[in-house]
């Protein structure tokens, strides 16, 4: 009985979160004919509008979803009215952690597969472009889970812009050093996608990272004796 | 022997700057319990860990029979919990979260949904941001009521509201109790709702459980007594007197341990008892919590 809850709950998250993801899809989907994926990309002749519209856009995603999914829902107390539900405060969580990947993951997926299916598809952009591609998405990926784990422990406004801050710092850190290592960019102009150790290396990174502070903040969470 | 509908034995719970020590009350089914204290008493702290938000750290809970917060989610089924820092969702209408309570209750009454719509004023296709605070507690009640709990939590449910919509809301809580077998716990710092329809009264202080006794006895025990006395004469010391003012030849004693002897034993002391009055419940609260704070030296 209570698992139909929880999937209430989801579905309740997902209602609410509607126009933000209907938002992310057109966005993203807006700035794919814009992007350079091919020769003469962003580095080296000017600026790739689309790729930052693009990066941009799932950036944003991941934090509207925490800052007003997670965050102000405990704020408002609007969580109270939830937990006078027949929920536990750990199912809440489930549900809220939940929801957040389902509202994350589905234009995530349908921006990187449909990224990748422009890959594939075009003539002039190299399907070597693809692994490195793939490794800043799970990187984004990475970037919104450990966001949400943070906002889920705290309740704090200023760890969120904490979190925000550092999260968003790193992008540019990653996208100039780590997908400039040479292990990636020399395979990023080849015909044919190189899944090098160094690129698979940082998506299994990314991955686990992103597992490890959902789990710790699932730990953390169990461990709080005051959910309010 | 039916479960108590809620009990709370020996519950503590310590915050930097504030303790719940060592609170005690029992209510029992088909009663209304009006829970009543200052602000920043504990009445919210210990509805919270009534309602499994907030985990005690010593003492036991039970709602509905069943143990909190281990089987918080099964007595939530048949408890409605309503607080006036509660919000609902700003962007939905009272219409949606309307069918977002049915889907999970199946006791959901929408007949007397649209009962309670019209007698509260609110219109279904308003969207919530839009009410005004008195209007969202009547939604949040609405949407407790309607699913026809057998136990209600209600934490300041009337706060904020207009004396038109606390008589409404008063008046369906005591509609609801018609069947003997519902129980409301609602705690309030406004001492007249309290009084106009609780059948218990606990009253609560800095952390503490001044008292939890029925109503009657409450209206029955504190009483307050005018005496005409010589100024050079001392009353004597009578059990249960918890103040006496004195001005010229009147004295106001104030005691919680009325009985019809009094008058007699403050006669052969050589004082004329010229009045004895019922105190309200506010006066009685404010004298209880006086008299608690004086004798643990506060």
């Amino acid at each position: 009985m209570n698992r139909s809850i929880s999937g209430r709950l989801i579905a309740k998250d997902l209602y609410l979160y509607r126009w933000l993801i209907i938002a992310a899809v057109l966005i993203g989907t807006a700035a794919l004919p814009l992007m350079r994926l091919g020769p003469g990309d962003g580095v080296r002749s000017g600026v790739n509008l689309g790729m930052i519209l693009f990066i941009t856009n799932v950036i944003v995603l991941g934090i509207f979803i925490v800052m007003y999914g997670v965050l102000k829902e405990r704020q408002d107390k609007t969580s109270l009215f939830i937990l006078s539900l027949p929920v536990s405060p750990m199912q809440y969580t489930t549900a809220k952690v939940g929801a957040a990947l389902l509202a994350f993951l589905a234009p995530w997926l349908l921006l990187t597969g449909g990224t990748i299916a422009l890959i594939l598809l075009s003539d002039t952009a190299p399907d070597g472009g693809i692994p490195s591609f793939a490794a800043m998405m799970t990187f984004f990926l990475c970037n919104f889970c450990v966001l949400l784990a943070l906002v889920l422990v705290t309740t704090s406004e200023q760890w969120a812009i904490a979190g925000i801050l550092i999260t968003n710092f790193s992008v540019p850190v990653f996208l100039s050093i780590v997908l400039n290592l040479p292990d990636i960019s020399a395979f990023r102009r080849a015909e044919a996608a190189v899944w090098s150790p160094t690129v698979l290396a940082i998506i299994a990174i990314s991955l686990a990272i992103a597992a490890l502070s959902l789990t710790l903040a699932y730990y953390v969470q169990s461990r709080r004796k005051d959910f309010i | 022997m039916t479960a108590a509908a809620l009990a709370f034995r020996n519950v503590s719970k310590r915050y930097p700057f504030f303790t719940l020590d060592d609170a005690s009350f029992r209510l029992e089914q088909g009663q209304i319990m009006g829970f009543v204290g200052p602000n920043g008493a504990g009445k919210t702290t210990s509805i919270r860990i009534l309602m499994g938000l907030i985990q005690s750290d010593a003492g036991s809970v039970e709602l509905l029979g069943c143990p909190i917060p281990s089987e918080q989610v099964r007595a939530k089924w048949n408890v409605g919990h309503v607080s006036d820092d509660m919000r609902l969702f700003g962007a939905a209408t009272l219409d949606w979260h309307m069918g977002f309570v049915k889907s999970i209750y199946p006791t959901w009454d929408a007949g007397y949904a649209t009962t309670l719509l019209k007698r509260f004023h609110l219109h279904q296709q308003q969207s919530i941001k839009h009410l005004s605070h008195g209007e969202r507690i009547k939604a949040l009640l609405l949407l407790v009521l309607a699913r026809r709990p057998r136990s209600l939590v209600l934490d300041e449910p009337t706060s904020g509201l207009d004396p038109v919509a606390r008589h409404e809301v008063l008046a369906e809580l005591m509609d609801l109790l018609q069947d003997g077998e519902r129980s409301i716990l609602f705690s309030s710092h406004n001492t007249l709702d309290v009084e106009q329809i609780s059948d218990q009264i606990t009253f609560i202080d800095r952390g503490r459980i001044v008292a939890s006794d029925d109503k009657e006895v409450f209206l029955d025990r504190w009483q307050r007594l005018s005496i005409e006395l010589s100024p050079d004469c001392a009353l004597p010391e009578v059990a249960g007197v918890v103040d006496v003012t004195r001005t010229g030849r009147i004295a106001v004693v104030t005691t919680n341990d009325y009985r019809p002897e009094l008058p007699v034993i403050y006669a052969h002391a050589g004082a004329q008892v010229r009045d004895v009055q019922r105190m309200t419940l506010e006066e009685i609260f404010v004298a209880n919590v006086m008299h608690n704070r004086k004798e643990r030296g506060e």
